[in-house]
């Protein structure tokens, strides 16, 4: 039921009686990222397979051992930032097991081995990151996604932004009818 | 967008003094490796020193006798020409080394970012987005014309795959790699040009491979020096000492380490400051960057939070500084455009300059040091330090020159005036804290400068001269480089060349002089050996230079005035004519002075001075013609401002220059005419002679002759032209008149100027280091005096007064020991109960009065040597010397812990010797301790001499030590005449008071 919800564009949710709903982050990332920036869907992807491949939102270290002096430039697109968002967010409100729950699940393949395996590139799944929230949670999300944001570089105004969508598609899970094809 | 036919300016300037930090810190490095490593060329050379009675510590001094005269010389080259070329070939690996480190650092670093991008880039069909990144990078890279090696290759990451910042990476005769990560593919098409714009500004600048290997520097430093001092490790006993050795030197890499991240931190800004305005330039627009960047944090803002809290806002404003100063990259602010030429006016403000003055310096101590090691450099002595100035004088120029040349025009383009007290400030204290400070771990295993070793104990006098030198040589660069046309002017490559080669001439002339002048005036404070060597330093040494500097300014002016600000000029005439009137007042004034008096003239002194007053008077007019031209505001109402008289410097100092080489010719002839030196090479000195003494004058009065025509720029607002021509020839006149007539003796060449300067090594070499003093018995005491009566302290004092006289000259007055001896832990056991029993019945005999006198002397070639003379009055008679005797006896051969030395502890001897003459009871005892310290023998001699006069127990004793072996039978000798000497010189001073 929950993979077939990451794979719901409009946000893979499960509503359940008195408000309370099981969402999957992932999804709701993906929906907020086609609501306002399509074009940035496949980046989102592949935020999301990394993610899922284990790595942390600053990937390792560059520079230290010289070689290279950067930009200075770090532009912040939703489609990257919406996943560390959510999840610091769900982290703070819901608490850190859902993170851990989250990266100790058991897991598919990885990417560079199916690709091994089948020798060219396949469109990639994104990983599932369910959790279980009420309204109240759904309001403290909202404002955890505005600290998160700006602590990730975003603008006040941006985070803001970005915490409504996200808030909206939290709504839409929580009001819209279940949509279950089993 | 506009056309990308402009490359981003190159940085050469200062990536050379990064270089060149790098360089010096590795010769430092090297040397205090070589140091720590192994003894063995010092020790050699110290032993031989040692060997011929010469100390090495006296040749520090600028005063050693061992160093006026050319056997002198050969005896101490003999034997340090070893070690000298031991130390020379350390710090030149050393000086290769560290650079060639950070080279490596550069690519292994950049064979890592290779690694790990391989097989980890995006694939190039992954997706839209990175196909269409990659056909805009594809097509910048054509439109900026990037073919064959120079056309980088994208490679696209994962998004956080390497941070989420563009980079650039290189490696020397490799393509360049653009990374790029995936999220920039999505930017809008604008701000993707832009990043793709910044990093291809860094290919096409060619400093990719100089901004990697720049990442090392300042983390090097400090791990490289503890590396090289790590073989100290191997004296656990002496960690203390070296500890106290080597933490300056440790504190001063410190601090240069953070000077250098800084320089740093803001070449790598420099570099994304000129990659951005590329960008900038290309597109046409700062919108996208803008955006980019996003809206940088209010300043106001900022500082509320920052000022609102005592000591954690103290703190946060450090770290704050901090992390500014060692960013890579620029504000938001400055990327954005908001001060456009804020980059470059750093460029040439007071920090690059004061890091310019210390490397320049440091450059010429340790090539000063590197070119002394040849036979050569030595035996013609002054060379080797003018070859180091030399290079020290190009660093300065190349790096000051463009980067104060950058800062008037930005200045002149905002119709604005630089402010100079910054740039000349920063000279000024650069310059002097290179001149004080070395490399650390270079030379002598100090944080002390090289050249400053000279002037121990009389750095002041050094510091104030070498101030006021720097600040004549920065007006003057500033002067050059205010008057280079702007870019793009076909003159602009000769004048900065001209500017360059006449700064360096002036830099490499001044410090040596300088520092001579000072090597000749502090040993005996001798103005008449100053005068002299100044007017002769020109003839002898810098034969060209002030053709050098004419040359030089002469080009610049001339491109000045072909430039687009070149002054509005009504008439040359009043110029010309302030130049002709010049040449001739000091050309006739100086040869009559020299035709009506050399008849007169009956010795060498005598035509000395009549020589140095005539072409004094030649260089007088051409410092007159150029104040008097400094001063003369032109015509154009917008160079009003005082800063506008900077650019008039060069033609002013042209002008003086051909005014005193014209008025020396006119000299010539007027001697000619008389029946006197037709010769060329009398002309040419004639014209050269007055050009040096102007160059002299410029160096010393530059700063202050620009300040007052600032000044008086801002008051007087017409120029009289009419009254300079006639003004300056008065003063002229005057001038010689006062000069003839001996009014202005400081300046003048003194009667016996000339023989004293011949005369001085001789006479410093004729002085012996101490006079030996006859040993000469007390006579017949007279009618009732009592020399063993008991003495109460003034009367002791009495006895010691005058004691002074015997010693040789040069001798300084020690503070009173008051301490308490502390217990030895002394082995065998019995000697140090021995001493112990000596020194507490010593304690617990009452007495009536006990006083000593302290002094330091120099001994034969110890230049530190303690004597002790002292007188204790007891009140009951000693009876004779048992107890010294049981302690010598007892002490034949004892064993002392000492912290100094290799094994911790130092080996010596206890011993009676002969007793000195004289009509009392005597004893003499010698304590001599062995050391070796890190494999280098060190010997410690205390002779002790006493003789008892009834109540009374006089006192001699004499400490020395020795490096490389024992003092000399000779100096031995002078050292046992000496306490004899000083014994009975008491003594008779006892016998012959009356009792009070």
């Amino acid at each position: 039921m929950v993979d077939r919800a990451a794979q719901d564009a409009d946000g893979g949710h499960t509503p359940a009686a008195d408000g309370i709903a099981t969402v999957d982050l992932v999804g709701v990332a993906r929906s907020v990222v086609v609501a306002t920036v399509p074009e940035q869907l496949d980046l989102l992807t592949e935020v999301a397979t990394r993610w899922e491949a284990g790595a942390g939102p600053d990937g390792p270290r560059r520079g230290w051992t010289g070689g290279s002096v950067g930009s200075g430039i770090e532009p912040l697109l939703l489609g990257e930032v919406i996943l560390p968002v959510l999840l610091g967010a769900s982290a703070e409100v819901l608490g850190d097991a859902v993170v851990a729950a989250w990266h100790s699940r058991p897991r598919p393949v990885r990417r560079w081995r199916r690709r091994a395996r089948s020798g060219r590139d396949e469109p990639v799944a994104l990983p599932a990151a369910p959790v279980t929230l009420d309204a109240s949670q759904a309001e403290a999300l909202r404002s955890a996604c505005v600290r998160h944001g700006a602590a990730l570089g975003l603008s006040p105004e941006e985070a803001t932004v970005l915490a409504d969508a996200v808030y909206g598609a939290l709504c839409r899970a929580m009001t819209e009818p279940r949509r279950d094809d089993d | 967008m506009t056309s990308a036919a402009v490359s981003p300016r190159r940085l050469s300037s200062l990536y050379l003094l990064v270089v060149v930090a790098l360089a010096l810190l590795g010769g430092g490095a090297a040397t205090a490796l070589r140091d720590a490593s192994s003894a063995r060329h010092p020790a050699a050379a110290i032993r031989c020193l040692a060997e011929r009675g010469i100390d090495s510590a006296a040749l520090q001094g600028v005063d050693s006798v061992w160093l006026q005269t050319a056997a002198g010389r050969d005896q101490v080259w003999a034997c340090i020409a070893g070690n000298a070329r031991d130390l020379s070939w350390w710090m030149l690996l050393g000086a290769v080394l560290l650079p060639a480190a950070a080279l490596l650092s550069m690519i292994g670093g950049g064979l890592a970012v290779r690694w790990r991008l391989a097989g980890s880039a995006v694939s190039p069909a992954a997706g839209a987005a990175s196909g269409r990144a990659r056909d805009r990078f594809e097509h910048w890279c054509d439109r900026l014309g990037l073919t064959g090696r120079r056309r980088p290759r994208l490679v696209i990451t994962p998004p956080s795959r390497y941070g989420r910042q563009a980079f650039t990476t290189g490696l020397p005769f490799r393509a360049p790699v653009v990374v790029v990560p995936l999220s920039h593919a999505y930017l809008e098409p604008a701000q993707f040009d832009v990043v793709v714009l910044h990093e291809l500004a860094h290919v096409r600048a060619r400093d990719v491979s100089w901004a990697s290997a720049v990442w090392w520097t300042g983390w090097l430093n400090v791990p490289v020096l503890l590396l090289a001092l790590s073989p100290l490790v191997r004296w656990p006993h002496q960690r203390s000492g070296i500890f106290a050795v080597y933490l300056p030197v440790l504190a001063l890499a410190v601090v240069l380490s953070a000077v250098v991240l800084g320089l740093r931190a803001a070449l790598l800004r420099r570099r994304e400051i000129a990659a951005d305005r590329y960008a900038l330039d290309v597109l046409g627009s700062a919108d996208a960057l803008r955006a980019l960047l996003g809206r940088p944090a209010s300043g106001a803002a900022g500082r509320g939070r920052v000022a609102r809290a005592g000591v954690a806002g103290l703190a946060r404003r450090v770290v704050a500084s901090t992390r500014r100063g060692i960013a890579v990259h620029p504000p938001a602010a400055v990327r954005a455009d908001a001060d456009p030429v804020a980059p470059q006016r750093w460029e040439g403000g007071f920090a690059v300059t004061a890091v310019a003055g210390v490397l320049a310096m440091s450059t010429m101590q340790s090539a000063y040091t590197v070119l002394s090691a040849t036979d050569w450099a030595w035996r013609s002595g002054r060379l080797s330090l003018d070859v180091a100035a030399a290079l020290g004088g190009l660093l300065w120029a190349c790096v000051v020159v463009p980067a104060w040349r950058r800062r008037a025009r930005i200045a002149a383009a905002a119709g604005s005036t630089p402010s100079w007290s910054g740039p000349i400030a920063g000279a000024v204290l650069g310059t002097v804290a290179g001149f004080l400070t070395q490399a650390p771990g270079g030379g002598a295993a100090s944080a002390r400068g090289l050249v400053p070793v000279l002037f121990a104990g009389r750095l002041m006098p050094g510091v104030g001269v070498l101030a006021v030198v720097t600040a004549g040589t920065a007006v003057l660069t500033a002067g050059l480089a205010a008057a280079v046309p702007a870019a793009g002017r076909p003159e602009r490559a000769w004048a900065v060349a001209a500017a360059v080669v006449a700064v360096a001439t002036a830099w490499a002339t001044a410090f040596p002089t300088a520092i001579w002048m000072l090597v000749g005036y502090l040993p005996g404070a001798s103005l008449s050996r100053v005068r002299t060597s100044l007017m002769g330093a020109g003839l002898w040494e810098w034969r060209w230079a002030p053709l050098l500097v004419l040359a030089g300014c002469t080009l610049v002016a001339w491109a000045h005035r072909r430039g687009p600000d070149a002054p509005v000029v009504r008439s040359r005439w009043p110029g010309l004519a302030v130049i002709g009137v010049a040449v001739l007042a000091g050309g006739v004034a100086a040869g009559l002075t020299w035709q009506l008096r050399i008849g007169a003239a009956d010795s060498e002194d005598a035509v000395f001075v009549l020589v140095s007053h005539r072409s004094m008077i030649c260089a007088f007019a051409g410092w007159a013609a150029l104040a008097v031209l400094l001063f003369a505001r032109p015509a154009d109402p917008a160079s009003s401002s005082p800063a506008r008289v900077l650019p008039r410097v060069p033609s002013a100092l042209a002008a003086g220059f051909a005014t005193a080489a014209l008025a020396g010719v006119v000299l010539f002839g007027i001697a000619a005419a008389g029946g006197r030196g037709r010769e060329v090479d009398v002309l040419v000195d004639a014209v050269r002679w007055p050009m040096w003494q102007l160059l002299v004058a410029v160096v010393l009065t530059l700063p202050g002759l620009a300040a007052v025509a600032a000044r008086a720029d801002r008051l007087s607002r017409r120029a009289r032209g009419w009254a300079a021509g006639p003004g300056t020839g008065v003063v002229i006149t005057a001038f010689s008149a006062a000069l003839v007539a001996g009014a202005i003796p400081p300046l003048a060449v003194g009667p016996h100027d000339w023989s004293d300067y011949l005369a001085a090594p001789h006479a410093k070499r004729a002085a012996p280091a101490v006079a030996p003093t006859p040993s000469t018995p007390p006579d017949d005491p007279p009618p009732g005096a009592d020399p063993g009566r008991p003495l109460d302290d003034a009367a002791v004092g009495a006895a010691l007064t005058g004691i002074h006289r015997l010693l040789p000259a040069g001798y300084r007055r020690l503070p009173d020991d008051t301490d308490a001896a502390k217990p030895l832990k002394l082995q065998p056991e019995a000697c140090r109960q021995a001493l112990d029993r000596s020194t507490d019945a010593q304690r617990a005999r009452p007495r009536t009065a006990d006083t000593a006198r302290r002094y330091t002397i120099a001994l034969g070639p110890h230049p530190e040597v303690t004597v002790e003379v002292g007188i204790v009055s007891y009140r009951t008679p000693v009876p004779d010397f048992t107890l010294y005797r049981e302690a010598t006896a007892q002490c034949g051969r004892l064993t002392i812990p000492s912290r100094a030395s290799d094994t911790g502890t130092a080996e010596g001897s206890y011993t009676e010797g002969p007793p000195p003459r004289s009509p009392y009871p005597g004893f003499r005892s010698d304590f001599t301790l062995t050391a070796s310290v890190r494999t280098l023998p060190v010997v410690t001699m205390w002779l002790a001499e006493y003789a008892l006069a009834g109540h009374n127990l006089v006192s001699v004793s004499i400490t020395m030590s020795s490096s490389g072996g024992p003092p000399t039978e000779a100096t031995r000798r002078d050292r046992d005449r000496l306490a004899e000497a000083l014994l009975n010189a008491v003594l008779q001073r006892l016998r012959h008071d009356p009792p009070r």
